[in-house]
């Protein structure tokens, strides 16, 4: 099966489980019931599930079934879930600052899982397209170990060919181009703006050097590509990561807020769903 | 986690292949048989000496009646020499079914799989200096001898007093403890007599020897052999014991070899299904007219890690590789290659272009023997075939495979069987040049990850870590091309030239899975394993012991152990890195089966 298949063929599941959702939340008040009592608990339960997720990655010594699968199910469950807190909440603003907060933290945690599923499946292809992969911790070593060769090469033409055009170069540019990652917006974004600027900078100063000082300018203008690629997958990497760190903690603080909620509901309700 | 622990550095024969050093009183004994008679013992170096070796990397086995000795499938490691009794051997595959028996599992409890979230160790790779101190203890050298699955099976026979004339004399009986600690789950025939006779078998008579094929190919034992009567008694003299004695015996290089040939033919014949319909009579003839041959270097890999390490532009890769056959020339045989990999080629422009290879049981020549018989046509080779590494090919010669095989090939009637061996139109030129080039067609369940999926999470390696005490067993990093990455974890090799020249056989293949796996408690640390990697999947890890300090020998050198990826053997549901990804990104996967590589890597 294709992954565009597999996708046909989950959403239509999800569209159907929406629609009997629906109907059996409809028919529920119908009956005299308040249906927010159903809703609402479905969307406990769903929302349980879907940190379930995380409880599987942790067990991974365990014969759970294939993280891949689980991922699935969580994602569809998830837009499920959406549409269940919408029905729950009736398409309306929240009221008190307990259902705000609760509010805020389920569109927090939806807005970034949403965006870390399309991230998942956006940035790895733009990664795959842009050199060769490099683990993320590993970064911040060759970064340095590029510094260190750049600056190398300005100090050895100034003792070579006694030119200060590169060292200067390097002072005034290079320096702060290769002591940090650079331009995170600009690669997330794809340009290649940064890059094209230095490069015809230092293109621009061939004209002044000698043999060797072009050789060195050479290898600088390499070594700025590489420092380049080294930004982009920083950034795309580190985007991959950070999204994360919204999902997860939201996940947390929402269940509390499910938790008191739920407790508040039922001290305050009649006893009769 | 400052202070250093001083325990005793591993040797090479710390722990001897039997439970303690074979006794000098045997040694002379074994000394004697004809096929040690011949070895002149001036020709060993003296701190290599022959006594030695047997001593050590020998050991007398007893086997009691239907004891099963060697199991067709097994990875053997051993050569065998009947001291006295006899032994039988299964002919035909039938035999084999009658008695195959499991062992029984070796996987955790899902109680003791939860438990590693609080049993796992906090401090890096540690060991615990205990498993690595040797002082003949009896209690915990029986501890680290059971620790080791395919010695524990070995050291079975706790009865040596019972060896008869190679009874250890002087020895101590063993110890109820030891004993106990030796008892391992034993393979055995319960009616012997009634299989031996319902199903062909062939029989060896002390002095002969049996399992060299398995013990220097690093193949799987062809035949099940077993114990016949109640005091067959062997002598077992592991791999690195064989491989010393070869090298520096030639009288014992030459018989062995014979031997291997010999049986290599036979027994590698009859395994191929393209000799399913030839009767007994037309496959002595066969064999009478076939020629082993090798190609190659036994130590390839060092040749290739050089080989890499040379300048990109040092020239195709396959200028390297032995020429076993040339397109064009006359085809002067049929060849099957009985071990190692070959890669079939044609000339393209100026170069040469890969358009397959070839591994074991796969057949070179008989498209062009058969088109020729058929046409008429000239006998010449339409492509060229070259070892990579090194291969063992059984050639024989194209009148004999005209007259007496082709005509029970039930394929000939209709066949164009090509010589392209494996050839899958649907395979990228580039990505069959990747993977034949960098010698991944070796591995079995290499660790493929799609680059276009990957979300470096790094699940794979948290799970590999919790799998394995808190460290991870593989690097996800490795060779790319377009989409795909060959991370940097042991791929399970058809031909693990990691095994070659491991000192105590602390490496080895699993006899369950065939999966290659290292005994950490009978490493030495030598690092022959690592350095012997063409991939660079094998690890040096400092140990720790269990308050976080480095272990040390005497003279305060540092004390490593080889780790790598042993496919999660212990874990319930197999590696936990492919279960443990969520984007479907990494698969452990047979290189063979490139297109279902390709179209695991195009489902994106």
């Amino acid at each position: 099966m294709t992954i565009m298949q597999r996708i046909f063929r989950n959403s239509l599941i999800l569209a159907v489980a929406v629609v009997v959702f629906y109907v059996i939340d409809w028919l529920y008040g119908t009956s005299l019931r308040d249906p927010k009592f159903l809703d609402g608990w479905i969307l406990f339960a769903g929302i349980l599930f879907l940190a379930l997720y995380n409880v599987r990655k942790k067990l991974a010594m365990l014969p759970l079934g294939r993280a891949a699968i689980w991922l699935q199910f969580h994602l569809y469950v998830g837009y499920f879930v959406v549409a269940v807190f919408l029905v729950h909440t009736k398409f309306s603003l929240p009221g008190g600052m307990l259902e705000w907060a609760m509010w805020s933290m389920f569109i927090i945690v939806s807005l970034s899982g949403i965006a870390g599923a399309y991230l998942s499946r956006m940035i790895p292809a733009r990664l795959e397209m842009h050199s060769e992969r490099v683990i993320f911790e590993r970064i911040p070593a060759y970064r340095a170990g590029l510094a260190e060769e750049v600056e190398a090469l300005a100090i050895d033409s100034v003792n070579q060919a006694g030119s200060l055009t590169i060292s200067n170069l390097y002072v005034n540019t290079l320096h702060e181009f290769f002591r940090r990652p650079r331009n995170f917006l600009l690669h997330l974004r794809n340009s290649r703006r940064a890059l094209t600027r230095i490069q015809g900078e230092i293109d621009n100063l061939r004209q002044y050097l000698d043999a060797a000082g072009k050789e060195n300018l050479s290898k600088i203008k390499d070594l700025v590509q590489a420092k380049d690629n080294l930004d982009y997958h920083y950034a795309h990497q580190g985007v991959l990561k950070a999204w994360l760190f919204f999902h997860i903690p939201a996940t947390y603080g929402l269940i509390v807020l499910m938790v008191a909620h739920v407790a508040i509901v039922y001290a305050y309700s009649s006893g009769v769903p | 986690m400052n202070q250093v622990e001083h325990v005793g550095k591993p040797q090479r024969w710390d722990k001897p292949f039997g439970h303690q050093r074979m006794h000098a009183d045997d040694i002379n004994r074994i000394l004697s048989l004809p096929i040690f008679k011949a070895i002149d013992k001036n020709d060993f170096p003296e701190d290599l000496s022959l006594e030695d070796i047997i001593a050590n990397d020998g050991r007398i086995v007893k086997y009691r009646h239907g004891d099963i000795i060697v199991r067709k499938g097994d990875y053997g490691n051993s050569l065998f020499v009947i001291l006295k009794g006899s032994v039988k051997g299964f002919i035909d595959s039938e035999g084999e079914k009658a008695v195959f028996q499991h062992k029984p599992s070796r996987k955790q409890s899902w109680f003791a799989s939860f438990s590693q979230l609080w049993r796992n160790s906090k401090i890096p790779e540690c060991v615990g200096e205990k498993a690595y101190r040797w002082t003949g203890d009896v209690g915990e050298t029986s501890a680290r001898l059971t620790s080791n699955p395919s010695i524990s099976i070995s050291i079975h026979t706790t009865d040596i007093e019972a060896a008869g004339d190679f009874e250890t004399a002087g020895h101590s009986p063993l110890s109820p403890e030891q004993t106990a600690l030796q008892e391992t789950w034993v393979p055995r025939i319960e009616n012997v007599d009634e299989i031996s006779s319902k199903y062909q078998t062939f029989e060896l008579n002390a002095p002969d020897m049996f399992g060299e094929l398995s013990a220097l190919a690093r193949s799987p034992r062809n035949n099940t052999v077993f114990g016949v009567g109640e005091d067959t008694v062997l002598l077992e003299l592991r791999w690195q014991g064989l491989r010393d004695i070869r090298q520096w015996s030639d009288s014992i290089h030459k018989a062995i070899d014979k031997l291997y040939r010999e049986r290599g033919l036979e027994t590698r014949l009859r395994e191929s299904s393209l000799f399913d319909n030839v009767d007994d009579e037309t496959m002595k003839i066969i064999v009478e007219h076939s020629l082993f041959e090798t190609y190659g270097n036994f130590d390839w890999a060092h040749h290739y890690q050089r080989e890499m390490a040379k300048d990109e532009d040092g020239g195709p890769v396959l200028e390297h590789e032995p020429l076993i056959s040339e397109q064009d020339h006359y085809l002067d045989g049929l060849l099957l290659i009985h071990s190692g990999f070959a890669r079939v080629s044609e000339k393209f422009d100026h170069g040469e272009k890969t358009i397959g290879y070839l591994t074991k049981d796969d057949v070179f020549g008989l498209g062009e023997i058969i088109d020729s018989l058929r046409n008429n046509g000239d006998r010449r080779l339409q492509c060229s075939l070259r070892a990579i590494g090194y291969v063992d090919v059984i050639r024989i010669p194209t009148l004999i495979v005209e007259e007496h095989l082709v005509p029970t090939l039930p394929q000939f009637s209709q066949s164009t069987a090509s010589s392209s061996g494996g050839k899958d139109n649907n395979v990228q030129q580039s990505m069959l040049d990747f993977l034949v080039d960098n010698r991944f067609i070796n591995g079995t369940k290499a660790m493929a990850i799609n680059t276009d999926r990957c979300v470096s999470c790094d699940d794979c390696v948290r799970a590999c870590a919790v799998a394995h005490d808190g460290n991870p067993r593989f690097v996800r990093h490795g060779f790319s091309h377009q989409n795909l990455m060959v991370a940097n974890a042991c791929m399970h090799c058809k031909d693990p030239v990691c095994l070659i020249g491991c000192p105590t056989g602390a490496i080895h293949r699993n006899i369950d899975t065939g999966s290659v796996v290292i005994d950490s408690v009978t490493c030495v640390g030598c690092a022959t394993c690592a350095n012997a990697c063409p991939y660079n999947n094998i690890r040096m890890a400092e140990i720790r012991g269990a308050d976080g300090a480095f272990l040390t020998d005497a003279e305060g050198g540092q004390i490593y152990k080889a780790t790598k990826c042993d496919l999660c053997a212990d874990q319930l549901g197999g590696p936990a890195c492919q279960r443990a990804c969520p984007h479907d990104a990494l698969v452990r996967v047979d290189i063979k089966n490139i297109g279902n590589l390709t179209d695991w890597l195009e489902l994106s």
